[in-house]
């Protein structure tokens, strides 16, 4: 791969567990300073819950905020915040990943069937997520990682979910 | 000794790959695949499947984050 990009180690393509290794102790480090493991999909309840307050509906009534994990972040903000700063973070962290690697561009879309595939995907995903709940950092690596067995059940089904994804992107995308 | 052209723009993976593999298909032995993508990731997966096929690939980087792959069909 020594070709694929120059010689210094931020601009060429890490080996997967390399990556795996950073990712997995960078959690270990949230996980000792927060006392929450990473997560990603969460807050976009969140936000959809106070935006829907601020125009004076009650979500803080529905099933999913009658759970502790979530009913109680829409009172005590301080989660919020903390979510909200991890996501933020993660987009700032892929645009300097970019930049360093000098490969950032703003990408072409290719077609009108790629945005509507793209939102409705992301609509399936973010649906998904939420009735597991968590998505591929939540779920699959938070669950792993702490030992429970529901992080396992999670990949069985991602792996399944994967594979008639592909089913369908080969043939109608390809 | 024919020269194709595969531009996968704005696509992400797997779709370049899918897409270079299934036009790999209808090329003669002798003849070169051009792929143009923006996809990292593409350039990776491309990268490795020409060579676990025995293929020869070379990587030219026209843009930032944009990436042209030369691919010969060999008797691989």
């Amino acid at each position: 791969m020594e070709k694929l990009k120059g010689t210094k180690w931020w601009t060429r393509a890490w080996p997967y567990w390399a990556g795996a290794m950073v990712m997995g102790l960078a959690n270990i480090a949230l996980l000792a300073y927060s006392g929450s493991p990473w997560a990603i999909t969460a807050i976009f309840s969140y936000w959809g819950a106070m935006i829907l307050q601020f125009f004076g509906a009650h979500p803080e009534n529905w099933a999913y905020f009658q759970q502790p994990t979530h009913g109680d972040i829409l009172i005590n903000l301080s989660r919020v915040y903390q979510l909200t700063l991890l996501d933020l973070g993660l987009v700032a962290g892929a645009l300097l990943g970019t930049l360093w690697g000098s490969e950032f561009r703003l990408r072409k879309i290719p077609s009108r069937k790629a945005v509507v595939s793209a939102l409705a995907g992301g609509f399936l995903m973010g649906y998904g997520a939420r009735l597991v709940p968590g998505c591929n950092i939540g779920a699959l690596v938070g669950g792993i990682a702490s030992f429970s067995l529901h992080g396992w059940v999670f990949g069985l089904f991602l792996l399944l979910g994967a594979f008639l994804g592909t089913r369908i992107l080969i043939k109608y995308f390809v | 000794m024919a020269k194709h052209l595969l531009n996968v723009e704005g696509e992400f993976c797997p779709v370049p790959l899918l897409k270079t593999e299934k036009k790999f298909k209808e090329l003669n032995i002798g003849d070169v695949l051009v792929v143009e993508t923006d996809h990292t990731q593409a350039v990776r997966n491309i990268a490795n499947w020409a060579s676990r096929a025995g293929y020869e690939i070379e990587i030219d980087e026209l843009d930032n984050g944009l990436w042209q792959l030369t691919i010969t069909k060999t008797d691989a």
